[in-house]
């Protein structure tokens, strides 16, 4: 049992959060493994990105995360790691996972107002359910699939679970395997809780997938993920749904999907990266839940500000004020400016077009409040 | 104190959708928030709230657009109306993808309408955004005269019966990279599939009953080179469709403002026994996921019981009766596997909730071998399902799927196809290769793990598919000269490994099939021996036995060009690359000499896909290259000719008169 933070309970009714974080990078029985070779790999290679993202994501749970309502009462870490031996933390096999799945159940179980969040970053695809690879995956011949969770059937069985807001994050690939038809026969993978006759009852059980379907996550090696980046970045400063006058502005469950997406949608635009990043929300919700909450100073809004028309860019200097001391300016450039705003302010925005352009002499100013997810500044120039 | 009253701008007066937006107390401590649904039509009334408000509305399209208002103090009601321009709902002007839900660029309207009615209430003061719409409507307009290719309609029945039962034709526009068809499919009676060639494989595309359904292909180029189809569809109902987006991208919270008045509406229609169930199945969908489950009444039952070819409603009251307290497993059992009857569900949701319910089911019943053997087809579906696409949509070269995961009894097989690949034009040996359609994707992910591509065999010459394992038909491209193929014996590898070796080696195997020309029929025929199983065989076919394929006319010639440079297109689109630019004027300066024309033949979808294709590039990359040559007015002139040369498919006397002209002495 590896718990890397735990606040006693004051009394039995006090709700808290409880999070399970697991990362693998490990995989002895895939390529590049230690360990004898799995039945077939996928093409499946070691991992260096999910235990820096698990950790980077259980330090953030504990040293970021704000919930006055329901706040961190747990985190149990996991991490397979290539190369690291005895850090203290439990290596993330099945067995490991399916009893620190046990404890948490039992944590988020004691009040229905708690929050239970399921953190993975790993080997994952989708063969149509979704299936993590624990680091053992692979270890039986005869029994392939057995090492691996269905997340499916999992997010299935905790309909059980008292805690009524359930938020699982699936950092990992779900792409389907090209040439494993033979594996994939019967049922894949065997959930973390099973369930008979799973009572369904009203709940926020979202999923987050850092890959769409058919879709690979990923991440610069040995870095933290992009989609854990995103994840951490909505959640501390730019996914807020609104101001609450008790503390502040509130990152709920649908803003953070809303955030995420528009983050990751951002993140391709700039062109900065190889590859195009995908993300996907799913699960199950009859409600939004509140998550954590941000200040004033730190919560912030994804803007983008351009000229209509948007030719006029390649001429236009664009400049922003909120009267209180943030102030940029841009220079002329066809791109959209795509910047970050302080939440909950009034900015006066301006575009200066130069003077040798088919718009020379035009200006154009406005005043916008900028609020969350996403502010659209468009300066008419003609 | 008076009340804020919303809505949506006078152009979307006429529209028939409504936008879920939530409104927000900004200036006040309170921050106190309500939700409303807008539409152009008339004002929504807001209570409650004071002081400065932010009006925010999240469209389908998974974009957000934000304004601000004041409520100020005193008894008179202020109307508000949303700045929302034609641009932020629609993408205009060039169907922009949203870069959160990149299938989702328009909702509510078909393309036609779409620029019509941009062009038409676009602000007076944006002139830019006038003009292009105009042009871009004309242009439009001018091109909608052009028939798209006829796409197949498939019925299913169980999930293992599959019979096509007509054809459908559309308008096809290029339209910026991207080539645009718009199809319009009447109401049927039950669920349909819509079949669409695309990139050698085929996407089947679900299409709701009852109502007229219009569908958007759009095919286009991408960085990578390789192509790529999104499919949007508008039901009869536009909150239909967006709430089902917004389902999609995971915004539940839109969903619940927009699905609660659907969800009344659904329930009125039902009880009206409406025949129009779409609109009640993603209503239903929604309850089930993200609503309030007690509003299902007794109205999943009657979606059932009133629409028997309606897979989904089967599916729905099984998950209703699923999530009620002590419910009966064998009700819901049946329940599943009546949907399962009535063929695969028209909802994509539809399709995961059938299986998840028969997983679950099956575990009361572990010995129960007909819910194994569904569970099995309904993960064969699933296997090849899109995770995009408004309904249920599969990739596959036949719809009837793989069971190679379900042998148990009683679960039909598919009919085999026959494949030839003729790698290289001046090879010595045709490879042919026989195998069940189900089993082309395991047979291209076992030639890529032996570092064998089959695009390599593709993009060098011809990827034929036969209907029938016995009946070659005599000719490669339809109405051109029967082979003459004397009796050529073919020499047979058998089984999976010998058919890697034969392909990476090149060795003789000692095996060998008669087979014959029959001129009755203009086939070339195999004894079907050992055609049975689901092996994979390979046979050599002696290039003397086929040599006369390679004396085609100029025509067939013209074809072949032409698709040996929308090939290589597809994969490496570049045109600082030469060998691209080559091989397109190639083609084209073949098909200017051949001064015949050329059109999409309609039984060949493979064909027909690439001129597809080829008809986008021509647009799109052809005619920029040729302006830069010299005497690019009579290279213009030339592709002007050659592309209003496209024949109507659908007109067959004139397509067989085409193809089987003589050629004139002097062509080549």
């Amino acid at each position: 049992m590896t718990i890397v933070f735990e606040r006693p309970v004051t009394a039995a009714d006090v709700p808290q959060t409880h999070a399970l974080v697991i990362g693998v990078g490990r995989y002895p029985h895939l390529n590049g493994g230690d360990g004898e070779r799995a039945l077939t790999t996928m093409g499946l290679n070691q991992l260096s990105s999910p235990p820096v993202s698990a950790r980077r994501f259980s330090e953030y749970l504990q040293t970021g995360f704000s919930n006055m309502e329901c706040p961190l009462g747990s985190v149990e870490l996991l991490i397979s790691e290539s190369g690291v031996n005895g850090s203290g933390i439990e290596p993330a096999t099945f067995s490991n996972m399916e009893k620190a799945c046990d404890r948490w159940y039992e944590r988020c179980d004691g009040n229905e107002m708690s929050i239970g969040i399921f953190y993975f970053c790993g080997h994952g695809l989708r063969v149509p359910d979704t299936i993590l690879l624990a680091e053992d995956f692979g270890q039986h011949k005869r029994r392939y699939w057995e090492n691996a969770v269905n997340l499916t059937a999992t997010h299935h069985n905790l309909a059980e679970m008292k805690a009524k807001t359930q938020l699982f994050i699936i950092d990992a690939c779900r792409e389907r395997p090209a040439n494993a038809f033979e594996q994939l026969q019967g049922t894949m993978g065997r959930p973390l809780i099973h369930g008979s006759r799973v009572r369904f009852r009203e709940r926020d059980a979202r999923i987050l997938y850092g890959a769409a379907a058919g879709k690979q996550a990923s991440g610069q090696q040995h870095s933290v993920s992009y989609f854990t980046t995103a994840l951490i970045d909505c959640m501390r400063r730019l996914g807020a749904s609104q101001r609450t006058h008790k503390y502040g502005w509130v990152v709920d469950t649908n803003s953070l999907g809303k955030s995420l997406q528009l983050y990751i949608a951002r993140l391709n635009q700039t062109g900065i990266l190889d590859t195009e990043l995908t993300c996907a929300l799913g699960g199950e919700s009859n409600f939004e839940s509140a998550l954590n909450w941000i200040s004033d100073q730190d919560a912030a809004v994804m803007s983008t500000i351009a000229c209509m028309p948007e030719d006029a860019m390649k001429w236009a200097e664009l400049h922003f004020d909120n009267g209180n001391g943030h102030v940029e300016h841009r220079g002329p450039s066809p791109d959209h400016w795509l910047t970050e705003l302080q939440a909950g302010v009034h900015y006066q925005l301006r575009a200066e077009i130069q003077s040798e352009s088919p718009y020379a002499g035009a200006r154009s100013e406005i005043k916008k409040y900028i609020h969350p997810p996403h502010a659209d500044c468009r300066l008419e120039v003609d | 104190m008076g009340d804020l009253l919303v809505k949506l701008p006078e152009i979307f007066r006429e529209a028939r959708f409504r936008l879920p937006a939530r409104i927000l107390e900004i200036s006040s401590e309170r921050g106190k928030k309500t939700t409303a649904l807008l539409s152009g039509e008339s004002a929504q009334r807001v209570t409650g709230l004071k002081g400065q408000l932010l009006v925010q509305v999240t469209l389908p399209s998974g974009r957000t657009v934000s304004a601000t208002t004041d409520l100020m103090t005193g008894p008179e009601d202020r109307t508000f109306v949303m700045p929302l321009s034609a641009e932020d709902v629609f993408g205009f002007p060039a169907l922009k993808r949203s870069p959160v839900q990149p299938n989702v660029s328009w909702n509510f309207l078909d393309s036609k309408n779409l620029f019509r009615f941009a062009a038409d209430n676009s602000p007076q003061s944006d002139a830019a955004k006038t003009s292009d719409a105009k042009q871009m409507l004309q242009r439009m307009e001018k091109l909608m005269e052009v028939n798209s290719p006829p796409f197949r309609l498939w019925r299913s029945k169980r999930f293992t019966d599959w019979t096509v039962i007509g054809n459908v034709t559309g308008k096809r526009v290029p339209l910026g990279s991207e080539l645009v068809t718009t199809l319009r499919l009447d109401r049927f009676r039950e669920p349909r599939f819509l079949e669409v060639p695309f990139d050698d494989r085929n996407f089947y595309v679900a299409i709701p009953p009852h109502h007229a359904t219009i569908v958007l292909l759009r095919m286009a180029a991408t960085d990578e080179g390789a192509p790529s189809l999104t499919v949007e569809m508008r039901f009869a109902d536009s909150n239909a469709s967006s709430l089902l987006h917004y389902l999609q991208h995971g915004d539940f919270e839109s969903a619940r403002i927009l699905g609660e008045d659907l969800a009344d509406s659904a329930e009125a229609l039902l009880r009206g026994k409406r025949r129009d169930p779409t609109a009640a199945v993603i209503a239903a969908y929604y309850l089930l996921r993200a609503g309030d489950l007690s509003r299902l009444h007794d109205w999943t039952a009657n979606l059932d019981n009133w629409f028997p070819k309606l897979p989904d409603g089967a599916v729905i009251h099984a998950w209703h009766l699923l999530k009620t307290a002590d419910a009966d497993y064998q009700q819901i059992a049946n329940r599943l596997l009546v949907a399962l009857d009535r063929g695969v569900p028209v909802f994509t949701e539809g399709l995961r909730r059938l299986m998840d319910g028969l997983v679950i089911v099956s575990q009361e019943f572990e010995e129960r071998e007909d819910l194994q053997n569904a569970i099995q087809l309904c993960r064969a579906y699933l296997l090849r399902a899109t995770s995009f696409g408004d309904t249920t949509t599969f990739i596959a070269t036949h719809p009837q799927l793989s069971l190679q995961f379900a042998n148990s009894e009683g679960i039909q097989r598919e009919e085999p196809q026959f494949s030839i690949f003729d790698p290289e034009e001046d090879a010595e040996t045709v490879i042919a290769t026989w195998c069940p359609p189900q089993s082309i994707e395991s047979y291209r992910s076992l030639l890529k793990l032996r570092n064998f591509d089959l695009l390599s065999t593709a993009a060098g010459g011809f990827d034929f598919e036969f209907d029938s394992p016995g009946g070659l038909p005599a000719t490669y491209i339809d109405g051109s000269e029967p082979l003459e193929l004397g009796s050529p014996t073919l020499k047979v590898a058998d089984g999976t490994d010998l058919l890697i070796r034969e392909l990476t080696t090149g060795k003789a195997t000692d095996k060998t099939v008669p087979v014959r020309f029959d001129a009755t029929t203009g086939s070339l025929m195999i004894d079907p021996e050992g055609f049975t199983d689901s092996e994979w065989r390979v046979f050599e076919l002696f290039s003397a036995g086929f040599e006369s394929y390679r004396k085609t006319t100029p025509d067939q010639r013209t074809i072949i060009a032409l698709c040996k440079a929308a090939v290589p297109l597809s994969i490496e689109r570049d045109p600082a690359a030469g060998i691209v630019s080559g091989h397109l004027l190639q083609a084209w300066r073949a098909a200017v000499r051949s001064g015949s024309g050329w059109a999409p033949p309609a039984r060949w979808w493979f064909l027909g896909n690439l001129f597809s294709r080829l008809e986008m590039i021509l647009e799109t990359e052809v005619r920029p290259l040729l302006k830069r040559l010299p005497g690019a007015d009579v290279h213009l002139r030339d592709l002007d000719s050659l592309v209003g040369k496209r024949i109507n498919p659908g007109k067959q006397a004139i397509w067989d008169q085409f193809v089987s002209r003589t050629p004139t002495e002097g062509e080549e």
